[in-house]
């Protein structure tokens, strides 16, 4: 059994690489309040593509930490979509 | 722009994965995701008087970027509703006896009906 064995990939598709690197940035500095039970890994694939890999040790870590960062994802697009 | 998706993996004992993806059709979607917001009991406790001020602004569907939040609140309230799924039968034991159970139950219903 590996330390962290559940885990969610998610990929967002942005309009262009600006919105995706903004989008990146305003999230990854979020610290884990306790990282040896959960990780985030932030990357940007084919150029538009935000990639976020959650890593946990169980499914209410994941849980939690998903919703949470898909809610600050939402202000982030919110952002986008008024400005 | 395809939608957003997800892949949940678990590799506790056997491997176990399920994707997620947003339907195309953006007329169902909405700002309004039913795993977010104020909880019923705070609705409530409250006789349905409490003022949600983190209410998202409603969506803008002429804009792309309206679109991808609703496929994110959409996404977000799928994830939430299989892993609270999954919270909770491993809280009451084995995964497979409590679906059986729940589909006994849905069967009885059924035939109540």
């Amino acid at each position: 059994m590996s330390q962290l064995p559940v885990s969610l990939s998610i990929n967002i598709p942005f309009l262009n690489n600006n919105h995706a690197l903004i989008a990146q940035k305003s999230l990854s500095p979020d610290p884990m309040l306790k990282p040896d039970t959960v990780n985030v890994q932030y990357k940007i694939k084919n150029n538009t593509i935000l990639n976020i890999i959650v890593n946990g040790i169980d499914d209410r870590v994941i849980r939690v930490t998903v919703n949470n960062l898909l809610e600050n994802l939402k202000t982030i697009i919110e952002c986008f979509e008024t400005f | 722009m395809s939608g957003p998706t997800a892949l949940y993996t678990n590799t506790n004992n056997e491997t176990e994965t399920k994707e997620f993806t947003v339907s195309k059709d953006v007329s169902n979607l909405s700002s309004d995701g039913t795993t977010t917001g104020p909880s019923p009991y705070l609705l409530e406790s409250t006789n349905g008087e409490y003022i949600d001020k983190d209410k998202p602004a409603p969506l803008n569907l002429g804009n792309p970027m309206g679109v991808l939040r609703g496929q994110v609140t959409d996404l977000q309230d799928q994830i939430n509703v299989f892993l609270t799924e999954r919270i909770q039968q491993s809280k009451n034991g084995d995964v497979e006896e409590i679906d059986e159970d729940e589909d006994e139950e849905e069967e009885d219903n059924e035939d109540e009906e």
